[in-house]
């Protein structure tokens, strides 16, 4: 293998970071017209411009904040059938990576975030068909149980939390205040197995997108691992039928 | 300057394909360069004073940062070279870039920045100290270090 620092991987006269400058309006209006007069006469950095412009459209800003490997492995948890287990605590810490980035942009680095999921109090236990959801948000230092309708911020983790009366498969949908609809958990393409206990916490954390407005889950509790993807569909556009063997419970927050 | 968390959003939708872009040519995984892209902009949603003069200069050394934390992260070279290029990054093969993630991976974190910005981003010394807040000297100094430790690299190989 020859040393790939010898020499320049980029294929243009310009940098990427020039182009995207260029494409984003933001070089001043004679460099802009320098780059222009080049184009006109350099088929590879035309061809090069080209492949910078934006092509597929981005998927919605939702981030899951726990780490990638925990997220991969609830993934494959999911995937491989394993179910959700009573008792767990799980953390949810800022990326190791976050660290470094702010010192590097001269900010004070975060403290460690810790969110972790507490038993519920006796008198939050529900009676009748059982089923539940549950969700936890940590604003900054601090970590509260959400009560509906709350009001959460851009950028605030939350965390699911079901109450099962059996064991079966549950998932987690959402519509968000532009009405499109995703699945929060899990992330298969299948409602995930869990067994029947008290507020049992999905093993996954999401970070609010900068969306605001209110937002509507629809957690599912069903006898078998449906398919999410047409329940998704349905659900964005109003007309989710529940399909045999499964119930539905509702949490609404709103994002200031 | 701090952004608004509807500017966050903006941002997202006008410059997001910025770094996905980057992200997909740096960790040669469609899955990782996604996950980049969100925990970039979560990272901004934390922190939306970080941004600074310049978005577009923000959003470049935080992809940068990222994606080289997580190719250090990933435990073998054998999972470097497995790790599925999903299109080729510019002019270079993947093979080529497998093994620049390879060599990323080793360097420490300044060099290897100075390397992606001037090898796989193609900005010029001044471009890349802009980025870095160095002069352009300190530039050519981390790139002839780099240059070296891939020699070397090519050496025992």
């Amino acid at each position: 293998m020859n040393n790939p620092f010898a020499e320049s991987l980029w294929p243009a006269c310009y940098s990427g970071l020039h182009f995207d400058r260029f494409l984003l309006g933001e070089l001043s209006k004679g460099d802009a017209e320098e780059l222009r007069l080049h184009l006109a006469g350099c088929a590879r950095c035309t061809a090069c411009l080209e492949s910078l412009r934006p092509g597929e459209p981005l998927p919605p800003l939702r981030v899951a904040a726990t780490g990638a490997g925990q997220a991969a492995e609830a993934g494959q948890a999911a995937g491989a059938g394993q179910a959700v287990g009573a008792g767990q605590v799980l953390a949810l810490r800022p990326r190791r990576w976050t660290r470094p980035l702010a010192a590097a942009a001269g900010i004070a680095a975060a403290a460690s975030l810790l969110l972790v999921l507490r038993a519920p109090a006796p008198s939050e236990r529900r009676k009748g068909s059982g089923f539940a959801l549950a969700m936890y948000v940590q604003h900054g230092e601090a970590v509260r149980r959400a009560a509906p309708g709350e009001s959460v911020a851009p950028g605030d983790a939350v965390r699911f939390a079901i109450t099962a009366p059996a064991a079966g498969y549950v998932a987690v949908l959402t519509v968000d205040p532009e009405k499109r609809a995703s699945i929060y958990f899990p992330l298969g393409d299948r409602a995930a197995p869990i067994s029947a206990g008290l507020d049992l916490a999905l093993p996954q954390g999401t970070r609010l997108d900068a969306t605001t407005g209110e937002e509507h889950l629809t957690a599912l509790f069903c006898t078998a691992p449906v398919e999410l993807a047409p329940l998704r569909a349905a659900l964005e556009q109003g007309a989710l039928q529940l399909p045999d063997g499964c119930q539905e419970t509702h949490l609404r927050f709103v994002k200031r | 300057m701090r952004l608004s968390s509807l500017a966050i959003g903006q941002l997202y939708r006008s410059h997001g394909h910025v770094v996905l872009r980057r992200a997909r040519i740096l960790m040669g995984s469609e899955s990782e360069a996604q996950e980049a892209l969100q925990e970039v902009f979560a990272a901004l949603l934390r922190e939306p004073e970080a941004v600074g003069s310049s978005a577009l200069g923000w959003l470049y050394r935080a992809t940068t940062h990222f994606c080289l934390n997580q190719l250090r992260n990933r435990r073998t070279g054998a999972r470097l070279l497995e790790a599925a290029a999903p299109r080729p990054a510019h002019g270079a093969s993947a093979e080529v870039m497998a093994e620049v993630r390879s060599l990323l991976s080793r360097l420490p974190p300044d060099v290897a920045a100075a390397a992606v910005y001037h090898h796989v981003d193609g900005m010029t010394h001044t471009e890349v100290a802009g980025l870095l807040g160095c002069s352009r000297r300190q530039v050519g100094y981390l790139l002839e270090r780099a240059r070296l430790q891939a020699a070397g690299a090519e050496k025992s190989a």
